[in-house]
C-alpha cells in the first residue's frame, strides 16, 4: 500500500447509532477513507463495487441476511477485498471455518472493540499489510484445548503467538514482550514447527487459524 | 389420492348395488318367459301351452340380451370405477373366493329349482339357472364386501385423522408450556443476574463520583477501567444468555453453524466431533431446514452436551446428525449425542430430556436417553422434519 493512497473503507452496519459511531470515527482518520457504507445485505451488494473497497467491515446482523453471506458474496465477486467481521458475541469459531476457504483468511473485532478508535483503525491498519487481526481481547481469554499442540506451547511462544494473533508486526511483538525481532522471528520458526503446518500456507494466517481451532474461549 | 378413492369407492358401491338389483328383479321375468317357451310353465286349462313358442322365444332372447347387456355394463363401471383395488393381490384372491362362492350358490339354486319342479327342467333352463344365480350372487357378495372394506378404509383414515388431531393438541399444549418457562426463565434471567449487576454498576458509578470529589482522579481512573470491563462482560454473557432465551442462536444461523459456535464456548478439556451423515448432511447443515426444526434439533445437541459435561463429567461427546428422506415432502431427521462420562445410574429423574422429549413427541418423533457404546450415556431422537428440497443453501 504506498502512502499516497488511502485505504478504502466500506462499513456494513445495522444499528444507526453504531454506523454513524464508526463512520464519524474513520471520517476523522488520516490514510482512511470511507467509500461506503449500508444497512444491510442487498444495499451494501449495489453500494460496494468490485475493486472499489479494499476493506469491507461487516456487522454479523444485518436488515436482510447477514454478515457471513454477504463477505462471502462480496469476496465471490472480488476476491481481492478484505474482510472485518464485527459481531456483539463471540463468533470466533465461524470466523475461523470461512477462513479455511476464503480467498483471504478473515479479520474480527467484537462490537465494543469496533467502537474504540484506537482499536478499529489498528486492525485496520494492520489489515491493509495483509495480516490477519483477532480482537485482542478474546485472543486474551482464548485457553488452549486440552491434548493439542498449542496446549504444548511454552508459555513465551503461547504469548508471541497470541500478538500475532492479534495482527501484530514482529516489530511491534517485540517492543511489547521486550526482545529483538530476530528473536520473534526465532520463535515463530518454532511455533510453526511444533503447530504442524501445512506446507506452502501463509504460515503466518495459517498459525493463526491453528490458534483458533486449538483454543476455546469458555465464558464467551 | 386416498380422499378420491374413498369418494369412487362409494359410488362404485352404489352402481353395483344398483345392478344387482336390476339383475335380481329380472330374473323373475326371464324365469317365467323360459318357462313358457319350454312348455313348462304354466299351462292353460286345455293342455295347451299359453303362447306361441316362435315369439315367446323372441321376447325370452331380447330380455335375457338386455339383462345380460346391464350386467356387463354395471360390471364393467364398476371394475374401472375401483380399478386398483381390484387388481391388488389380496383383493384379487378375494375375487376369486367370491366368484367361488357365488358359482355354488348359483348352482345349488339351481339344482334346488330342478328338484322342486314337476317334470324335471331342461339343459337351458338349468344353465340359464346358474348364470344369473351366480351373476346374482357375485354381486350381492362383492357389494357386501365393497361396503365392508370402504368402511374400514374410512373407519382407518378416521383413526388416523383423530390421532393427529390429538397429536396437533399435544404439541400445541406443549409449545405454550414451553413459552411460558421461557418467559418465566427470561424474567428471572433479569431479575436476578441482570438487575443484581446492573445495581452493583450503579454502586461503583456513585464511588467514582466520590473519589472524583475527593480529588483521587488515578484512582477513579481505574475504578472505571474495570467497570468498563465488566459491563462488557454483563453484556456479552448476561445479555446473550437473555437474548438466546428467547431465540435461540440455531434460529438465526444453520445448524453447522449454530454447533460450532456450540463448540467454540465448551470447556478446554472437552472435545466435541460433529459428524453429518446420510443424503441430507447439506440440508441439516444448512438453513434450508425450517427455524422451529433447527432450533429443536440444536436444543437437542445442547441439552445432550450440557448433561455429558454436567451429569456424565465426559472429557469426549460424539454428535451425529443424520437425515433420511420418506415419502410426501417430509425427510427424518436423527440426531445422536455420546459421551464417555459416567453414564446414567439406574432409573435417573428426567427434567430437561422430559421437556425435550414432550417437544419431539408433539411432532411425532421420539427422543431417548440410554447407555453408550463410548462408555457414557446416549441422547437420541428422531424427528419428522420438512424436506426442504427447493430452498437454497448456505454452507455456512
Ligand atoms: N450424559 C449423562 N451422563 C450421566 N447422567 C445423565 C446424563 N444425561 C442425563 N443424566 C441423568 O439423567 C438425569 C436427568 O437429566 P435431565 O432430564 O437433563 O435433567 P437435569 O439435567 O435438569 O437434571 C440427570 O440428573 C442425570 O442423573
Ligand atoms: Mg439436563
Amino acid at each position: 500500500m504506498s502512502a499516497a493512497r488511502p485505504l478504502r473503507v466500506a462499513v456494513v452496519e445495522d444499528e444507526a447509532m453504531v454506523r454513524g459511531l464508526v463512520l464519524a470515527l474513520l471520517g476523522a482518520q488520516p490514510g482512511i477513507e470511507v467509500v461506503a457504507d449500508a444497512a444491510g445485505q442487498s444495499e451494501a451488494l449495489a453500494a460496494i463495487a468490485p475493486g472499489a473497497v479494499d476493506v469491507a467491515v461487516l456487522d454479523i446482523e444485518l436488515e436482510d441476511g447477514n454478515g457471513l453471506a454477504l463477505g462471502r458474496a462480496l469476496q465471490d465477486r472480488d476476491p481481492r477485498v478484505r474482510i472485518l467481521l464485527v459481531s456483539s458475541h463471540n463468533m470466533l469459531a465461524l470466523v475461523r471455518s470461512i477462513s479455511g476457504s476464503a480467498p483471504s483468511a478473515w479479520s474480527y473485532l467484537s462490537k465494543r472493540s469496533s467502537t474504540q478508535p484506537g482499536r478499529l483503525v489498528q486492525a485496520l491498519t494492520d489489515m491493509a499489510k495483509g495480516r490477519v487481526v483477532i480482537d485482542p481481547a478474546l485472543v486474551r481469554r482464548s485457553v488452549p484445548r486440552t491434548d493439542t499442540p498449542l496446549a504444548a506451547l511454552p508459555v513465551a511462544q503461547f504469548r508471541v503467538l497470541q500478538l500475532v494473533a492479534e495482527g501484530r508486526a514482529n516489530g511491534a511483538v517485540a517492543s511489547e514482550l521486550g526482545i529483538t525481532p530476530k528473536a520473534v522471528e526465532a520463535q515463530l520458526t518454532v511455533i510453526y514447527r511444533l503447530l504442524d503446518l501445512p506446507e506452502g500456507a501463509n504460515h503466518r494466517v495459517a498459525a493463526v487459524l491453528e490458534f483458533l481451532r486449538q483454543s476455546v474461549r469458555p465464558d464467551g | 389420492m386416498v380422499r378420491d378413492a374413498s369418494l369412487a369407492e362409494r359410488r362404485a358401491v352404489a352402481l353395483i348395488a344398483m345392478a344387482g338389483i336390476v339383475l335380481i328383479a329380472a330374473v323373475p321375468a326371464i324365469l317365467l318367459v323360459l318357462w313358457a317357451i319350454e312348455d313348462f310353465g304354466p299351462v292353460a286349462p286345455g293342455g295347451e301351452p299359453m303362447l306361441a313358442g316362435a315369439e315367446l322365444r323372441r321376447v325370452a332372447y331380447v330380455a335375457l340380451v338386455l339383462v345380460l347387456a346391464v350386467a356387463a355394463a354395471s360390471g364393467l363401471a364398476a371394475a374401472v370405477l375401483v380399478r386398483l383395488h381390484v387388481l391388488a393381490w389380496p383383493l384379487r384372491r378375494q375375487a376369486v373366493l367370491v366368484l367361488g362362492l357365488s358359482l355354488g350358490v348359483g348352482a345349488v339354486r339351481a339344482g334346488a329349482l330342478y328338484l322342486t319342479l314337476p317334470r324335471g327342467a331342461p339343459g337351458p333352463f338349468v344353465a340359464a339357472q346358474v348364470t344369473l344365480g351366480t351373476l346374482e350372487a357375485c354381486f350381492a357378495i362383492s357389494v357386501a364386501l365393497y361396503y365392508v372394506g370402504a368402511r374400514r378404509r374410512i373407519r382407518a383414515e378416521e383413526r388416523r385423522r383423530l390421532v393427529e388431531t390429538q397429536r396437533a393438541e399435544r404439541a400445541r399444549i406443549e409449545a405454550e408450556e414451553e413459552e411460558l418457562r421461557v418467559r418465566r426463565d427470561v424474567s428471572r434471567q433479569l431479575h436476578g443476574g441482570l438487575q443484581q449487576r446492573l445495581v452493583l454498576a450503579i454502586r461503583e458509578v456513585d464511588a467514582i463520583r466520590d473519589e472524583l470529589e475527593h480529588g483521587r482522579p488515578a484512582g477513579a481512573a481505574h475504578s472505571l477501567e474495570a467497570l468498563s470491563e465488566r459491563l462488557d462482560r454483563l453484556r456479552e454473557s448476561e445479555v446473550r444468555a437473555v437474548a438466546h432465551s428467547l431465540y435461540p442462536l440455531a434460529g438465526d444461523f444453520s445448524l453447522s453453524t449454530a454447533l460450532l459456535l456450540l463448540t467454540d464456548r465448551l470447556p478446554p478439556s472437552v472435545r466435541m466431533d460433529v459428524r453429518y451423515e446420510g443424503v441430507a448432511d447439506a440440508v441439516l447443515a444448512g438453513y434450508s431446514l425450517p427455524p422451529a426444526d433447527r432450533v429443536l434439533l440444536f436444543s437437542i445437541v445442547e441439552e445432550g452436551v450440557n448433561n455429558a459435561m454436567l451429569h456424565g463429567r465426559a472429557d469426549a461427546v460424539s454428535v451425529v446428525l443424520r437425515g433420511e428422506p420418506s415419502t410426501e415432502g417430509r425427510s427424518t431427521a436423527h440426531v445422536v449425542v455420546d459421551d464417555d462420562g459416567t453414564g446414567l445410574t439406574g432409573e435417573p429423574t428426567l427434567s430437561g430430556v422430559a421437556r425435550l422429549r414432550a417437544r419431539v413427541r408433539g411432532r411425532g418423533g421420539d427422543l431417548t436417553l440410554g447407555p453408550s457404546a463410548m462408555g457414557g450415556a446416549r441422547l437420541a431422537a428422531r424427528i419428522p422434519v420438512l424436506s426442504p428440497a427447493a430452498e437454497a443453501e448456505d454452507r455456512a
